[in-house]
């Protein structure tokens, strides 16, 4: 079977033009013929009719007065029309009144339509009526002989015309078939061309605006495209060719042990520092599962990293193996991997970095990190019992001192008012220096008792206004008329036990007036905001400290002066270091002998969220705003 | 009487068919009463003589000393014309026939027979005769025998002349005495 699909385009274009041109041409010539046949056969019978009905008028006056004769000449008449073979005159009774018969028909049967083809003739009747009266019947017998054969004629003719028509449109086709099939059989033939050569840098010249012209273009754009492609693949594997050269000569000779196992874990390939480090030659390795060369500690772990997907996927990974070598030596891998292709496949790059050396140090120094820790921890403790066990000493000594201090103040007293006469002016001197160093050693025992009262009991933390504090301070200090004290500005709001801070100011400016030497004495009080802290500084200008007392004067019963000559416990500085520090600051001093010194301390800085501050609606908040 | 009419009957509704050697049963009065019927279909008379008016009679005349006997009168008492009731004068004076719609001219009065036309010309009266020579005279139309059968002449130009108008079938369908071309 020849199917319509598999013709050419050409004969498709010829085939379709010629089937509309002959489905056209046929169809009007049929129509034509059945109209022409249809029209010239009622022509014939009307004509016929009209014949039988002028023929019947002239007989009636033959039929109404029984003159057959004129009947019969009338009939006669009737050969003047060559297609009429015979005609017949029937009385109102139907008997035959008069005939023209020169073929001598048979009579014929009485029929009641007017008209009838049958075979060869066409037979007529009509009614002869005259003054709506029926006289009698005509009948008229017409050979179609001739009319079929004009048709016939016709026909042919017509045949004839439609040959030549769909010729004509077969020539025409043929010429007119070009002008579509033509660029397509070159664009065919450019596309054999070039898959058979495969050279993209033919073109097809574009001859028409239309869709084929833009299936050129098309077709040039793709060839270009196609030529530009290959330019790019050329380009491309010879890029690759040599990145693959490289990447064989550095993995050849690279120190680092390199391998490439496919998605299915299987080695695809090592390279000689990896077989050196292994113990395992490429030929072997191919042959292997990987996981043999997992330390048996870690294959189970391996084997779910396999079993999870997580190798061989395009997530870069790093992690440290323990393996074992053909020899059975343990080894820790680093291996990194990284996703790439390996001969067009998706495979694994591993590097496996030999960190046995650096793992045993690492686990040397984490050996000796837990020992040192240990030991710190030991320490600490043994440190924080003596601190407490000291400071419970400092307590209970200073309390127990007391007592006894008590009792000599009160004898000094009772022998003082009971045995004043007895006493002579020297007596009553050293009297009064007892007194007065006793006087001195109560103020010490409640300095140490205070002292040791820091940190040790827990104590209430509020926000402090330190503007409002410090004012308190210098008035209740009371500072004689040449000492100026100001504050430089308004000092924030701290949280802090109000008790201690006050402790703080008042030993840091009653110090400073206390060792005032200047007949003008000025002391200020800043704070400057830093990162994390609020840096308070006290300032004077007093006599100032030397360089190398400026971590005693924090220590304990450290006073600088001789007793005698200033009335201090040298507990003082002591108490303020140890407040400060154990508010999570520092204190330190700065200070040029002479000209003044400046104490500096820090508190840390937390920020009071004012939000929080309504929120919570502490009963104080609104005295410090 | 009775079978008589049904004879006529009969003869007029056979006659058109019947060879006319066949009906010798027929006498040639009967044949010429019927044809006078059979004749006034194809003339008509104009509109004055009120043929449309089917309560007034149809008068025909008979004038000369005719063959009929009682046959028209036989005839004509079962045939119509033009569908109004005949009635038939038996006239002696041509001066009585100014009101016949139709004159029957025997053979008697070929002597006064210019007389008579000279009157009926100016009328709308149909002239039949059955005498030879009286068509070439001007009677309208003439029975005549040839060949043994009935058959009339009928004047051309003495139709045209009179007021009443023929169908030209009739013409074409009878021998023309004084053809007009």
């Amino acid at each position: 079977m020849i199917k319509f699909s598999n013709f050419s385009i050409k004969n498709k274009i010829i085939g379709i033009i010629l089937s509309v041109t002959t489905t056209a041409i046929l169809t009007g010539f049929t129509i034509v013929v059945i109209d022409s046949v249809r029209s010239s056969h009622s022509e014939l019978a009307n004509n016929t009719l009209l014949n039988a009905r002028m023929v019947g008028e002239y007989c009636i006056v033959p039929l109404t007065f029984d003159d057959r004769e004129r009947a019969a000449q009338t009939l006669s008449k009737l050969q003047t029309i060559p297609h009429i073979t015979s005609g017949f005159i029937f009385d109102k009774d139907y008997k035959l009144f008069a005939a023209y018969n020169p073929g001598n028909d048979p009579l014929p049967e009485k029929i009641n339509t007017h008209a009838e083809f049958s075979g060869n003739n066409l037979f007529v009747y009509d009614e002869i009526r005259f003054d709506g009266e029926n006289v009698g019947y005509i009948y008229l017998k017409v050979s179609t002989a001739q009319l079929h054969k004009k048709l016939n004629d016709k026909i042919i003719a017509m045949i004839g015309v439609s040959i030549a028509l769909i010729l004509l449109s077969y020539t025409i086709a043929l010429k007119l078939q070009k002008i579509i099939s033509e660029p397509v059989l070159k664009l065919a033939e450019v596309t054999k061309t070039i898959s058979d050569t495969a050279d993209y840098s033919l073109h097809v010249q574009k001859q028409s605006n239309d869709e084929i012209g833009v299936l050129y273009d098309g077709f040039n754009n793709m060839l270009e495209q196609l030529a530009l492609r290959e330019k790019e693949r050329d380009i491309v594997q010879q890029a690759l060719a040599v990145s693959e050269e490289k990447f064989r000569t550095v993995s050849e000779s690279s120190p680092v042990p390199i391998s490439i196992f496919s998605k299915d874990v299987k080695f695809l390939y090592v390279n000689p520092a990896f077989e050196q480090l292994l113990g395992y030659s490429l030929t072997e390795v191919r042959e292997m599962n990987p996981v043999e060369i997992v330390h048996p500690e870690m294959r189970d772990l391996m084997i779910k990293r396999i079993q999870d997907g997580r190798l061989g996927t395009n997530e870069r990974s790093r992690y440290e193996l323990k393996a074992i070598t053909k020899n059975g030596v343990a080894l820790w891998l680093d291996l990194s991997s990284v996703y790439i292709e390996y001969e067009n496949k998706p495979a694994t790059l591993t590097k496996s970095i030999d960190i046995t050396e650096r793992k045993r140090a690492e686990e040397e120094i984490l050996k000796l990190n837990n020992e040192l820790e240990q030991h710190v921890h030991e320490r600490t403790a043994q440190l924080e019992k003596a601190n407490k066990e000291l400071k419970e000493f400092a307590y209970v000594v200073s309390h127990d001192l007391k007592a006894p201090l008590r009792a000599v103040s009160r004898l000094a007293t009772w022998i003082s008012n009971d045995y004043e006469s007895m006493l002579d002016q020297t007596g009553k001197e050293y009297l009064q220096l007892m007194v007065g160093r006793v006087k001195r050693m109560d103020l010490l025992i409640d300095g140490i008792l205070e002292y040791s009262r820091i940190g040790r009991i827990e104590e209430n933390i509020d926000d402090v206004n330190l503007t409002n504090l410090v004012n308190d301070v210098i008035e209740s200090l009371q500072p004689p008329k040449h000492i100026r004290i100001h504050v430089e500005k308004s000092l924030p709001t701290v949280p802090g036990n109000s008790i201690r801070l006050i402790q703080v100011f008042q030993n840091l400016i009653s110090n400073a007036i206390y060792y005032m030497d200047k007949s003008e004495g000025i002391i200020s009080i800043d704070c400057d905001e830093q990162e994390g802290i609020w840096l308070f500084h006290v300032s004077d200008n007093g006599p100032g400290i030397e360089d190398i007392h400026f971590d005693r004067i924090f220590k304990i019963f450290q006073s600088l002066h001789p007793r005698d000559e200033k009335e201090t416990t040298g507990i003082g500085l002591t108490l303020t270091k140890k407040i400060i520090e154990n508010a999570g600051g520092k204190i330190w001093v700065e200070s040029e002998v002479g000209k003044g010194s400046t104490f500096y301390f820090t508190l840390p800085r937390i920020d009071l969220p004012v939000s929080d501050n309504v929120h919570i609606n502490q009963p104080h908040s609104a005295g410090i705003n | 009487m009775k079978l008589k009419i049904l004879t006529i009957m009969t003869m007029v509704l056979f006659t058109a068919f019947k060879p006319f050697i066949a009906s010798a049963q027929f006498s040639e009065a009967e044949i010429k009463a019927v044809y006078i019927e059979k004749l006034t279909r194809f003339i008509d008379w104009p509109a004055e003589t009120h043929m449309a008016d089917t309560i007034q009679p149809f008068i025909l005349g008979v004038i000369g000393d005719h063959t009929f006997d009682t046959i028209l009168n036989e005839v004509f008492s079962v045939l119509k014309i033009k569908n109004k009731k005949v009635e038939i004068r038996y006239l002696t004076n041509f001066k009585n026939i100014e009101n016949c719609n139709l004159l029957f001219i025997a053979k008697s009065e070929k002597q006064s027979l210019p007389e008579i036309l000279n009157y009926t010309v100016g009328h709308p009266i149909l002239t039949i005769s059955d005498t030879q020579g009286f068509a070439e005279k001007g009677v309208l139309i003439n029975f005549y025998i040839a060949e043994n059968k009935m058959r009339f002449e009928i004047n051309q130009a003495a139709v045209k002349k009179s007021q009443l108008m023929f169908d030209s079938m009739l013409l074409n369908n009878a021998r023309i005495v004084n053809r007009v071309e």
